[in-house]
């Protein structure tokens, strides 16, 4: 019984490339990515806002479109900036934060290994 | 090495001016990454004519002021008495956008309270408001020659027309 | 009645203002002043502000709406729990509590052993100096005894998003947490000025240090659930900038507590446990007070006011230079040439205090980013939990491997591959366990299962440091607190990841009679009911769930709506099960037709807690074992 979710999976997948299902995921997907403008650190997917749900129908409409997750957050921060996605995207405004804590971490673990070859 | 113990030190001061500065920014204000570029393309009914009203109607020399109302806005009733100040007694074009209303209550909102607008398109899926990148309402931009200069998001209070926008119109 | 308690209580004030001074004498070496002993005055301090906080309370019950701290928030119709709870549901109140904690921590420091009186008189002084500047903050700039002269016949309410039962105890815990911190500030700050940091003091701060962090541990976590069932918004933890400025002296104080260990037992690390005292201080207080100051915006924020941020800089900013600069100046005094292997377990715990302070500069990079960007460049940028999630996982990774690591290795030296040879009978189990679940729950991503599996390692490693099993009766080892705490830090992780794969949820918009399903729960939404309520008018939606056609329980969630001040909340509802937790949030009704409803299933929910609460236990435990080793050390 334990595998027959393997046929379950092909069929689903089969189902995932050509049904509006993948669409709604990757409707949600986007919805969680886009900041409630009016609401406090909340997303549109967790919000019931006016400008959330003009936002949700907006997002889907453009991906009935066939336009792209790129193009749609494209078009969203071409209106209301890079506040709108909450996560910032990387870009020469945004290195320190993205690169810095993984620079600093090297960096301090390679005085601590050095340091104590260097005792042993 | 030495000068490692004072690293501490020296990233609290840093922090400290830091805080200092953000304590008195205001965060709220949000820049739109609108202005300076041209209105977007749009293509309205308008509220008591059967014409168009579309972005080349906001394209002049003159500067011109875009309000984004709703009857259904508390704070837009008091800014309407604003807009009809800045229409009556000032060389401005104002044109309205009103946004997710509904038609008769609309056409009651500008009946009672005056009409300072020349053209008032109705946006009834919200979606022109999106390209314009509005939050809510209200909402008012400042255009010239179809370029976006300025972004207020709330209502204009009184003295925030007298501050801001007139000497910004003046200028223009 | 009223114009006689204002006085008395900023007589009271004054009073603990004038002796702080004089408690701070020694930092000065002023010393002909022997009227009293230390304890006396620590007493003195401790008990005006005591009656004081009493008098606030005193007000609050009796709703004396001639003091405009009861007047905007409380109201005569509160229940007395929230007009209790509203004594610190505000800035003022809860600097007074702030400032009461103070002063205990003092009171019990003094009444303590210590290696030296002037050890002793130096720490207290310096802790006096601290009490001395936040009354004189609370008396010029937050007065909660303040009175109007306007005859109201009510007050204006607390905040009924802050009417919660968890919330009441909350805030005393959490700063119970923060303020333990200046007692070890204190202490190193003492260290420091007589270049005495070694074993003993380390033997001294542990106590405190252990304490205090549970307490820390605690307060985040109370705060963590108040948000998980009361916001509804389908988590526990929001990378808010409130509770980022609470996590990040944790974050330092995790740090600072195996430091504190290191430093007793091998007498080495002394600059950088130094730092760490100060710099989680430092965080405590800007955790408490920039959140106040209107740097940062959130929901979980009292009303906020410049003029006070200001003067809290200013404090911050003299406390933190002056105490940096000292240790600048002093840190090759107190610094022993410290010599031992690079496989020893020196060596792991300076890792994961490195990894520590590099979750720290991602949660605070985070946090301030934004208002960075803005004030530097103008543009504003949202930094959500996907940051957190992407940055964090990479450094949590290596955390868990050296924290398997490190208490296997000896203090001086050790082989590795004998290790890997001791633990062979864990590592093929917990291999073979993820692997099963792997393939039962098909887990297909690498990330997740790599953190599955060295969580697993944790938490049997670890219990098995703490216990050991004889044939037949069970040993309790004497770091059986680390035990506890790592192998719950393993449990938790374990519910971090499971809950965030396997998380589950759906919004309807339902009508009443309709069946809703998600996985493979059945919702049935049976009623809508509105409800009037003493202080607020709600709508309750009535479902009932079940699963494979077992009932499984109600639900009852509901919109209320508060008339002063005019607020609208959401109470979720829950069913807890032993594996996950489902619940119901209803969103605010757009229209008549139709209600939304937010289903959520939470998986590892309760498991997560248990994990939560055994990390506290094990800082008790630790705290309460080190208690004899305190007195007998302290004398010597």
């Amino acid at each position: 019984m334990k595998f027959s979710f393997v046929p379950i999976l092909v069929c689903t997948y089969i189902l995932l490339c050509f049904s509006a299902l993948t669409e709604e995921t990757r409707a949600i997907n986007l919805f969680k990515e886009v900041r409630c403008l009016v609401c406090q650190g909340q997303t549109i997917h967790e919000s019931n806002a006016e400008i959330a749900e003009d936002l949700k129908t907006l997002i889907r409409e453009k991906i009935d479109e066939g336009e792209t997750d790129k193009e749609i957050k494209g078009f969203l921060v071409e209106k209301y900036g890079d506040w709108i996605l909450m996560t910032p995207p990387v870009k020469e405004l945004t290195y320190v934060l993205w690169f810095a804590p993984i620079i600093i971490m090297a960096i301090g673990l390679i005085v601590i290994f050095r340091r104590k070859i260097a005792k042993a | 090495m030495r000068l490692i113990k004072f690293l501490p030190l020296i990233i609290i001061v840093l922090l400290c001016i830091f805080f200092f500065f953000s304590l008195n920014n205001d965060t709220t204000k949000l820049s739109s990454p609108l202005v300076g570029k041209e209105v977007p393309e749009f293509s309205l009914d308008r509220l008591f004519n059967n014409e168009k009203m579309t972005n080349k109607d906001l394209i002049s020399d003159k500067p011109i002021v875009l309000n984004i109302w709703s009857s259904w806005c508390i704070p837009c009733r008091a800014e309407h008495d604003v807009l009809m100040v800045l229409s009556e007694l000032y060389d401005v074009d104002i044109y309205g956008l009103n946004y997710k209303d509904n038609e008769t209550e609309a056409k009651k909102f500008i009946e009672g309270l005056g009409n300072p607008f020349e053209k008032i398109g109705v946006d009834t899926s919200g979606r022109s408001a999106i390209n314009l990148g509005v939050y809510g309402v209200p909402e008012t931009f400042i255009i010239q020659n179809g370029i976006i200069i300025y972004k207020h998001i709330g209502p204009i209070h009184m003295n925030e027309l007298d501050e801001k926008i007139l000497p910004l119109i003046k200028d223009l | 009645m009223s114009l006689a308690l204002h006085y008395i209580a900023n007589l009271l004030l004054i009073l603990c203002l004038v002796t702080s001074m004089i408690q701070s004498r020694f930092l000065f070496n002023i010393q002909n002043y022997n009227l009293f002993s230390i304890s006396q005055i620590s007493a003195i301090q401790f008990l005006s502000i005591l009656v004081s906080f009493f008098i606030l309370i005193f007000l609050f019950i009796t709703s004396d709406f001639n003091f405009d701290l009861v007047y905007f928030h409380s109201h005569s119709e509160k229940p007395l729990i929230y007009k209790l709870s509203g004594v610190w549901g505000n800035h003022e109140g809860s600097m007074l509590l702030w400032i009461l904690i103070l002063v205990l921590f003092n009171f019990l420091f003094s009444l303590s052993k210590s290696r030296s009186q002037k050890f002793k008189e130096i720490t207290v002084a310096v802790q006096s100096l601290m009490i001395f500047g936040f009354v004189l903050f609370l008396l010029l700039l937050s007065n909660p005894f303040n009175i109007n002269n306007e005859n109201f016949n009510d007050g204006l309410g607390l905040n009924p998003i802050l009417q919660d039962p968890l919330l009441a105890i909350h805030p005393p815990i959490l700063y119970i947490g923060y303020v333990g911190f200046s007692l070890i500030f204190s202490l190193s700050i003492t260290g420091l000025l007589t270049s005495e940091v070694d074993k003993k003091w380390a033997t001294i701060a542990k106590p405190w240090v252990f304490a205090a962090w549970s307490f820390l541990t605690a307060g985040i976590a109370l705060g963590s659930y108040w948000a998980y069932y009361e916001l509804g918004w389908g988590g526990y933890w929001f990378w808010d900038p409130v509770e980022n400025a609470s996590l990040m002296p944790w974050l330092s104080a995790t740090a600072l507590i195996h430091c504190v260990v290191v430093l007793q037992r091998r007498n080495t690390m002394q600059s950088w446990t130094m730092v760490l005292a100060i710099l989680t201080f430092s965080l405590s207080l800007a955790g408490t007070f920039l959140v106040r100051s209107g740097v940062l915006n959130s929901v979980h924020t009292f009303a906020s006011d410049p003029g006070r941020g200001l003067f809290i800089l200013i404090f911050l900013f003299i406390i933190l230079s002056s105490s940096f600069l000292l240790f600048a100046l002093k840190s090759e005094k107190i610094n022993k040439p410290s010599l031992h292997n690079i496989s020893s377990r020196n060596t792991g715990i300076m890792v994961n205090n490195w990894l520590l302070i590099s979750i720290l500069i991602v949660v605070f990079l985070g946090t301030m980013y934004p208002l960075a960007t803005d004030l530097l460049y103008n543009q504003s940028l949202t930094v959500g939990p996907q940051y957190y999630a992407i940055s964090i996982t990479p450094i949590i990774i290596l955390f868990l491997f050296f924290m398997i690591l490190s208490p296997q290795l000896s203090w001086r030296e050790s082989k590795l591959l004998k290790i890997l040879n001791e633990m062979r009978y864990i590592l093929i189990s917990c291999l073979t366990i993820t692997f099963l679940t792997t393939l039962y729950f098909d887990l297909f991503n690498f990330t997740e299962i790599l953190i599955i599996f060295l969580s697993l390692i944790l938490i049997i490693s670890s219990l098995s440091l703490g216990l050991n099993f004889k044939s037949t009766k069970v040993i309790v080892k004497s770091n059986f607190g680390q035990s506890i705490a790592h192998a719950g830090f393993g449990i938790f992780m374990l519910a971090v990841v499971s809950n965030a794969v396997y998380s589950q949820e759906k919004i309807y918009d339902a009508k009443v009679g309709s069946k809703l399903q998600l996985d493979e729960y059945i919702f049935d939404f049976k009623n809508i009911e509105q409800e009037e309520k003493d202080n607020f008018n709600s709508i309750r939606a009535y479902l009932s769930l079940s699963k494979n056609g077992k009932d499984l329980g109600e639900f009852s969630p509901e919109i209320r709506f508060y008339s002063d001040p005019p607020t609208i909340t959401s109470e979720t509802s829950i069913i807890h099960q032993f594996f996950s937790d489902v619940y119901v949030v209803m969103n605010v009704p757009q229209n008549q037709e139709s209600i939304s409803l937010r289903l959520h299933i939470k998986p590892f929910m309760n498991i997560l807690w248990l994990g939560v609460i055994m990390i506290i236990l094990g800082g008790i435990i630790t705290a309460i074992l080190n208690r004899k080793k305190y007195e007998e050390n302290a004398i010597n």
